[in-house]
């Protein structure tokens, strides 16, 4: 057994495929309501899940890389699209979280790991809120690719300078390109479309990220992605993390055989066997994880936040089952 | 070689061209059912097929029934004329607490190309609308959207109110969060996880 780690040493080791102390532990995004609705199935007052669990703090640097004036349509012409431009201005500080100089300094220090999210992914840098705009830029993908091409451009080379600002005063563990709208079944766009438009709009935030020397990339989906897998690891990914996705489609033994651990692989485990029962959570767990451990480069976790739905003593029996079945593999 | 024509222009996502070959289909007599038919439901059939086959993706399946639904437009006035009946109703729409509707709308267009009856009841749609729905259409299938987890309790309910209404009203559910044993579990008659196979899942409900 190795030296006892920072949760930061962990999880830079765990994504260098190198053996930590035990594999690092992330809370699930659990939010107040969650927290409100356990306080009444017996968590105690005052007492937080870090306090009961074992836990690695993460924290994720959330820059705004919305338009600094939401604009009143989203364009679909070159004109409207200079609009947009001028509300994307990334030496405007309001675009950092605030009290950053102070952040900054805390950081340097730090023992957790600190992510940065660096962009929003094609349709919500696309401004896809609803089916409206959503069949605007289908429309626009299929008869002005042109357009898009220079709309994804103008969201990349925004990003990548946010990036550049962010890096050049912090020491990021990874990098988080989200991608929150798909199909279960799959992406809805193609992979040649994916590589065609969003990977290539992609690049400059992937030269910064490089520049700076962050070792881990994150693909976050929220949709069946496997097809695009090849893609993205071409592009220079080496992590993915699938949210609430159809787990069976998705199932990240199935992915470490087919990519082994040049794919680092965050998540996998089903939600729906959180909200199930013991039994559930009990076989989900066991047969999932000590293989995906044993490869490296791995940190187990539930496939999304854990909402309301998830009684709390499911939930303390899997974080108690999980610590053990990653401590026996230790 | 007209009709596969009017199927080449709407995989090509040439709406004016279905409509012009429609048009001049209906010119030479042709029967406005056998046009819908043989060419603009057999076109949005290959276009499930190569959806299917990851041929293509949702660009180009929204595209091809918007080609589609050009030709309809044409067929729609001969179509009433002829008293011709819809394939069955369904009422859709993305169930109560949840607003999401880019899912639900993909399947609203493609039941629609299919010949369907689409009542779009839009989305936060409770039990109660769309039961009262379906009793107003007298429909055959109501169909269910949801991608928030925390509404599929919702959903549950809704598959049980049209269980306990009784007759031959089916449910068909869909979304981010359901799986086909989640469907199969509630109690649903049909699980779709695309909207291409949200057709085939419909017309086996009505034919079976």
């Amino acid at each position: 057994m190795s030296k006892h780690m920072t949760s930061r040493e962990r999880f830079l080791k765990t994504m260098r495929n190198e053996k930590p102390d035990r594999v690092p532990y992330f809370e699930e995004g659990i939010r107040s309501d969650v927290i409100k609705a356990w306080r009444k199935q017996g968590l105690p007052k005052n007492t937080k899940l870090s306090e009961m669990f074992v836990t690695d703090r993460r924290e994720e640097i959330e820059v705004n890389l919305e338009p600094r004036r939401k604009p009143r349509k989203w364009p679909a012409s070159r004109n409207e699209l200079n609009v947009l431009k001028k509300s994307l201005d990334p030496d405007d500080s309001r675009r950092l979280p605030g009290k950053w100089s102070q952040r900054v300094r805390t950081w340097q220090s730090r023992d957790h790991v600190l992510m940065l999210r660096v962009h929003r992914g094609f349709f919500l840098s696309m401004g896809v809120h609803g089916w409206e705009r959503f069949s605007e830029v289908i429309h626009l993908l299929i008869q002005d690719p042109k357009f898009v091409h220079e709309a994804l451009a103008v969201q990349g080379e925004f990003a990548a300078r946010m990036a550049e600002r962010v890096l050049s005063e912090v020491e990021v563990d990874a990098v988080v390109f989200s991608e929150p709208i798909g199909g279960n079944d799959r992406p809805l766009l193609s992979p040649q479309m994916y590589e065609e438009f969003v990977l290539t709009s992609y690049q400059p935030v992937l030269d910064a990220v490089k520049r700076h020397g962050v070792e881990t990339i994150v693909l976050r989906t929220f949709a069946n992605a496997r097809i695009l897998i090849p893609s993205i690891l071409k592009w220079g990914f080496n992590c993915l993390w699938a949210c609430e996705v159809n787990i069976d489609a998705m199932d990240y033994r199935d992915l470490r055989r087919e990519f082994g651990t040049e794919l680092r692989l965050i998540g996998g485990i089903d939600l729906d066997a959180l909200r199930g029962g013991r039994e559930a959570i009990r076989r989900e767990v066991e047969e999932k994880v000590p293989p995906l451990l044993a490869g490296g480069g791995y940190i187990p976790l539930a496939d999304g936040r854990v909402r309301a739905d998830v009684p709390f003593e499911n939930y303390i029996y899997y974080r108690q089952l999980l610590e053990k079945v990653t401590r026996a593999q230790a | 070689m007209e009709t596969k024509a009017i199927i080449d222009a709407v995989l090509n996502f040439d709406q004016e061209k279905t409509a012009r070959l429609v048009r001049a289909r209906l010119d030479q007599s042709t029967n406005a059912l056998t046009i819908l038919d043989q060419a603009l439901i057999a076109a949005m059939d290959e276009v499930g097929r190569r959806f299917s086959t990851g041929i293509f993706f949702v660009p180009e399946m929204l595209m091809a029934a918007e080609a589609m639904h050009a030709g309809l437009e044409v067929l729609k006035p001969h179509l009433a004329k002829s008293d011709i009946k819809a394939k069955g109703t369904v009422i859709i729409g993305t169930v109560k607490g949840d607003i999401h509707d880019i899912g639900k709308n993909l399947v609203s267009m493609m039941l629609e190309c299919a010949g369907f009856n689409v009542i779009d009841l839009g989305v936060d749609v409770s039990q109660g609308k769309f039961l009262a729905a379906a009793e107003k259409y007298q429909a055959q299938i109501v169909a269910l959207s949801a991608l928030l987890s925390t509404t599929l309790a919702e959903m549950e309910a809704v598959v049980a109110g049209v269980g306990k209404r009784g007759g031959s009203l089916k449910t068909l559910v869909g979304g981010a969060p359901v799986t086909a044993s989640f469907a199969a579990e509630i109690g649903a008659d049909g699980y779709s996880p695309d909207a291409a196979g949200a057709v085939s899942v419909a017309r086996s409900l009505i034919y079976a």
